[in-house]
């Protein structure tokens, strides 16, 4: 856990290449949603590593934000099956 | 009626606390759970600005702005808006973002339902792969956006203009009467996008600043 000073220094850097992909995977899920899966999933290492002071405190937002728009793609993903199945 | 926690620095912890009655009346103001200043005159006295001295020395200064979509506290210490507060540039730019991000996500879902269901309503909202395509641009410029770019949130300003201009034509080419409720919606949107490109030209100005004097001698 970093002291006080050491999670502001930390929030001066730029996120990290994990929080930045995650919200990528989680934009490029509005194109078939699969991919949001993998944005949910980096959302959710991503926010773990910051907890433990592994990461830079300024990738929290983008982590929270893939993370989020990540569980939307799986309720995406659930109204899809559902309604094939509904269908068929 | 509503309170707020703020933190003095970025990153910092929400030591901060603003908390207000009905009408702004009873605003406080709490440092470190110790108040710091009250006051009773409600919206009128904080429209006018209001000014509180820190136990550090600092000057915090508390400003209620109120306009056409909004209102919101600016929250200013030294002169530097606090971040989180209403008028921090961060808190703007994030803010757009994050309501692309929702855009994109209700056009997506419309798009799919209308897919899946066969429905006159959305057929006639012009809902379907349109409007997923759509989604799936808007989410783009959200992201960049987040990134702080200055160009993305005015390209989703000038999309939204676009098609409330759209709405507006069809509508009445069609004989019916323009739908005032959704252009106040796009309004709202359009105003927070240029907002945020506004907000992000200011916290590029701000990091060259801080980089000139890093090199400084």
């Amino acid at each position: 856990m970093l002291c006080l000073h050491c999670h502001t220094v930390a929030l001066g850097e730029k996120p990290s290449k994990r929080a930045t992909l995650a919200l990528i995977f989680a934009t490029v899920g509005f194109i078939g949603f699969v991919p949001g899966l993998v944005g949910l999933v980096l959302g959710y290492q991503e926010l773990a590593a910051i907890r433990r002071g592994a990461a830079p405190g300024s990738g929290e937002g983008w982590a929270v934000l893939a993370r989020n728009v990540g569980w939307f793609h799986v309720a995406m993903l659930v109204i899809i099956g559902l309604g094939v199945a509904l269908r068929g | 009626m509503g309170s707020k926690k703020l933190a003095l620095e970025a990153g910092g912890p929400p030591r901060l606390e603003l908390s207000w009655g009905w009408g702004w009346k009873q605003f406080t103001v709490t440092l470190d759970g110790k108040v710091v200043g009250t006051l009773d005159g409600g919206a009128a006295e904080l429209k006018r600005g209001v000014f509180f001295k820190l136990p550090d020395g600092s000057s915090l200064n508390v400003l209620l702005q109120s306009g056409v979509f909004r209102t919101g506290l600016a929250v200013s210490r030294d002169g530097e808006a606090l971040p989180g507060s209403d008028t921090d540039p961060a808190q703007q730019v994030k803010s757009a973002a994050n309501l692309l991000y929702f855009l994109a996500g209700l056009n997506t879902l419309l798009g799919v339902i209308a897919l899946l269901v066969e429905s006159e309503v959305l057929e006639a909202a012009g809902m379907g792969l349109g409007s997923i395509l759509f989604g799936l641009v808007v989410a783009v410029l959200g992201f960049f956006t987040y990134r702080g770019t200055r160009v993305a949130p005015i390209l989703a300003g000038i999309l939204y203009i676009a098609d409330a201009l759209f709405t507006v034509v069809d509508t009445l080419s069609g004989g019916g009467r323009p739908p005032i409720f959704a252009l106040i919606i796009r309004a709202y949107i359009v105003i927070t996008l240029f907002t945020a490109a506004k907000a992000a030209a200011e916290l590029r100005r701000r990091d060259q600043e801080g980089a000139g004097v890093s090199l400084q001698p």
